[in-house]
């Protein structure tokens, strides 16, 4: 563990570097007088955003309780699905294939299909990010539950463990480690799937999430918007991703396992 | 063939192995062998690997199923009774402390809750280690460590049959010495019949009061007593007469390998 002072050190040189970014885009949008539409300076985008303030303040709160629906609807699915693969054999050998298929099919041109079935608003948005965010959680934990050590399900027979008790004991907390790194890659795809959810099928909702800013943004050039939009749908995704590593560290805490940084 | 000077022993025999077949993915593992094994022996296998000494030691554990022949216990129609595994790696569950790894055996099959924390201290303490390490989780612990929070949960149903593969395998020559002398020291306490794979011909000289050899094909080569007493001390690695049952054993072994180019 390193310490705070050494940890302060290492992020001297991003946020330098972040600081000298922001300036020279201030500078050289003031100098050679770049119109606002192609590109709004940084003071511009933080004006813009002040104005907008409580509209964008909702709409990123309506953005991550859809991103947080879809994310436990892809956790309980996800893991259930997982629990059928690594009790049938069969399910596995028929399905599992073409979840991987499916995984590689872009959420962008499944979006419509979505809206035509469930209808503009939140129910297609929550649709849309379950779909993008279920399958690494399928496949992790499909993988974590079926990975078993030999010698440890050996151990589980001698002592007569029932398989619910071999399920319960052994599958599950060997699979743990597995969830949470599935989670942390579906963290930051829930996003995605949130704001591309809320661009097509935002229209609808009564109060709309940062995705339909992006939309509303780019269609009214109202570019300090958009951009305001962008970088506050990131800071969403940086600290659900954020959440779900602090969690995921703090219960294999007590493991072997190391979680890659 | 030294296999008739084994005493027939007049105690009750505590595993009966009739005609035992083992084909593993149509690989005849072990081929007709027949055993008996009285109460309270304590038998070492030894053989070259890959002779199937760890696949005798599964099928008699209930892990591997025989294609032919019988496993009894006791009398012919006695159950199988409580009996205990330790494998060649210490096998605990990584989530759970010493003591909850050592409490396992007994929480699935529903032992009794209140009886458990004498139980598993005494256990603790039996194999050597401390009160405090009963807290710690398996990374915390060194190899010779684990082995012993292994040896303690296999104690802890107080098993009437001990079987060993290869358990000191993967520690060094003095830590491996020192646990032999632990083991001789907690089994003198209740004489548990104990089955031990090992494939380092010593280890069960010292341990063990028969020794089989197992050749390549599974079968039994010969059947050696040990003839020493217990308690056995360190000193007893340095005689001459432990040196010529080493002698003997070996012999056994390296005649059959020799015997059978290519393998």
């Amino acid at each position: 563990m390193k310490n705070p002072s050494a940890q302060l050190r290492a992020l001297l040189p991003p946020l330098l570097f972040l600081a000298i970014a922001l300036l020279s885009w201030q500078l050289i949008e003031q100098w050679l007088d770049i119109p606002k539409i192609l590109l709004p300076s940084p003071l511009e985008i933080l004006e813009g955003a002040y104005e907008k303030r409580l509209q964008l303040a909702s709409a990123a709160w309506i953005t991550a309780r859809a991103a947080l629906s879809g994310f436990a609807l892809a956790l309980l699915l996800g893991t259930s699905s997982a629990l059928i693969f690594s009790v049938s054999r069969i399910a596995r050998r028929a399905i599992y294939p073409y979840m991987i298929l499916l995984q590689t099919v872009p959420i962008v041109a499944i979006a419509p299909l979505v809206i035509i079935w469930f209808g503009g608003g939140l129910n297609s948005i929550v649709a849309i990010i379950t779909i993008i965010s279920v399958f690494p959680i399928v496949t992790n934990v499909t993988t974590g539950l079926t990975s078993v050590d030999p010698g440890l399900n050996d151990l589980m027979t001698l002592y007569g463990a029932t398989s619910w008790q071999k399920l319960w004991k052994l599958r599950l907390p060997t699979a743990l480690p597995y969830l949470i790194s599935g989670a942390r890659v579906s963290s930051g795809l829930t996003i995605v799937g949130a704001i591309v959810g809320e661009y097509m099928a935002g229209y609808q909702s009564q109060s709309p999430g940062l995705g339909y800013y992006v939309f509303l943004a780019s269609t009214n050039a109202q570019s300090e918007i958009l951009y305001a939009s962008i970088f506050i749908s990131t800071m969403l995704g940086i600290l659900l991703f954020g959440l779900v590593t602090l969690v995921g560290k703090t219960a294999l805490a007590r493991w072997t396992f190391e979680m890659e940084q | 063939m030294t296999r008739e000077r084994v005493p027939e022993n007049t105690a009750s025999n505590a595993i009966q192995i009739q005609d035992l077949g083992v084909v593993l993915t149509d690989t005849v593992i072990l081929n007709s062998l027949s055993l008996k094994i009285p109460q309270g022996q304590w038998v070492a296998i030894v053989g070259p690997s890959g002779c199937g000494k760890s696949t005798l030691l599964r099928t008699i554990a209930g892990l591997t199923q025989p294609s032919t022949g019988t496993i009894t216990w006791g009398q012919p129609s006695s159950p199988r009774p409580p009996l205990a595994f330790v494998f060649q790696d210490p096998t605990l569950l990584p989530w759970r402390t010493v003591y909850d790894n050592i409490r396992l055996p007994l929480e699935l099959s529903d032992g009794q809750q209140s009886a458990q924390q004498t139980a598993i201290a005494e256990k603790v303490q039996l194999v050597g280690l401390d009160e405090q390490d009963m807290t710690k989780f398996p990374r915390m612990l060194s190899g010779g460590m684990k082995m012993r929070v292994s040896l303690a949960r296999a104690l802890i149903t107080n098993p009437t049959v001990l079987l060993l593969d290869e358990p000191f395998a993967a520690l060094d020559e003095i830590l491996r010495q020192q646990l032999n002398e632990d083991l001789l020291r907690i089994w003198a306490t209740n004489r548990t019949t104990t089955l031990m794979v090992t494939h380092n011909v010593a280890e069960a000289v010292f341990l063990a009061e028969r020794i089989l050899v197992l050749g390549d094909q599974g079968q039994l080569l010969a059947d050696v007593p040990v003839p020493f007493n217990y308690p056995r001390q360190r000193p007893l690695r340095t005689t001459m007469r432990f040196a010529e049952v080493n002698q003997q054993i070996s012999e056994v072994l390296f005649t059959e390998s020799r015997g059978d180019p290519g393998k």
